[in-house]
């Protein structure tokens, strides 16, 4: 049975039954993920040993891009047809992809370092994906901010919808653009230019970023909506006489 | 395997960083969680 995106309850239930099974595939890709990368994988012929942050660093970065992306969709849909309920997803994945795009940036500054000598350079992927996270944060200002939250909801989901526009440039920067960045390896219309022993564990990684991203948004999810209920509990409470007069 | 100690340091760092904000987020989404989910047990409670 699919979930109603107008009915909450039916929705969180839907949710809830997936959260085992995305803790577990989380769990266990990234242990299977972790052992092949760090263990069995071979180094690169170029970057050495340091090409083992990509196992991290590669997944955070997608999992960014992708938590915008279903941000972006979730805000248009909410607009589209009118449902509130799509606005408080787009408000409970958002801390998810605030952490992905932290975790890539500061592992591609870790892994850049020892590759091309610097920590961080202006270039066309570093930058727009920095300014990813600002856009994250920006948007997390805006409904966290208003007090009438449905106001900040949809301010919020105006940022998400914009902001998307930076989401292709951010994949397509390494070809518009001479930059320091590596081109893409497994994301393009060739096939992918990294040797197995390397993807296996890579999409494993990728696996395991998916689910436990998915498991925390069940989560955050379930907070928002208990926190409207509460929210509604108290208004309801305020308006019944005996607490006016109380009052 | 050989990895030289400044590489094993980089490496290290990267996974420690992603370890490091993974738990932090963790940590605060399942905090608010509990916290949400017992005010509204408590509200529910209250009701008369």
């Amino acid at each position: 049975m699919s979930p109603h995106f107008s009915h909450p309850k039916s929705l969180l239930r839907w949710a809830e039954a997936l959260l085992p099974w995305m803790t577990t595939t989380a769990v266990i890709f990234a242990s299977i993920g972790l052992l092949l990368g760090l263990v069995f994988s071979q180094g690169d012929y170029q970057q050495g040993e340091s090409v083992r942050i990509m196992y991290v660093h590669v997944p955070a970065s997608w999992g960014a891009l992708s938590v915008y992306t279903v941000m972006a969709i979730l805000s248009g849909w909410g607009f589209v047809v009118r449902a509130p309920l799509l606005h408080v997803m787009t408000k409970s994945i958002a801390p998810i992809g605030i952490a992905f795009a932290i975790v890539s940036l500061g592992t591609g500054a870790i892994w850049g370092k020892p590759t091309w000598g610097a920590w961080w350079v202006w270039d066309a992927r570093l930058t727009s994906m920095l300014l990813l996270l600002f856009l994250y944060l920006g948007y997390w200002a805006l409904v966290t901010t208003f007090e009438e939250e449905e106001k900040g909801l949809s301010a919020g989901a105006v940022i998400a919808l914009v902001g998307w526009v930076n989401v292709p440039i951010i994949k397509w920067s390494v070809e518009w653009w001479h930059t320091l960045h590596q081109p893409a390896s497994v994301l393009r219309f060739a096939k992918p230019a990294i040797h197995w022993t390397m993807l296996t564990p890579l999409l494993c990684m990728a696996i395991a970023f998916a689910a436990f991203g998915c498991a925390l948004s069940i989560i955050r999810l379930r907070t928002e909506l208990n926190r409207r209920k509460i929210q509604a509990l108290q208004i309801r409470e305020w308006r019944t006489p005996h607490y006016r007069e109380a009052a | 395997m050989n990895i030289s100690s400044s590489h094993m340091l980089y490496i290290l760092g990267a996974y420690a960083l992603g370890a490091l904000v993974f738990i932090l987020l963790t940590y605060w989404i399942v905090r608010e969680d509990r916290k949400a989910s017992q005010q509204l047990r408590q509200w529910k409670s209250d009701a008369p």
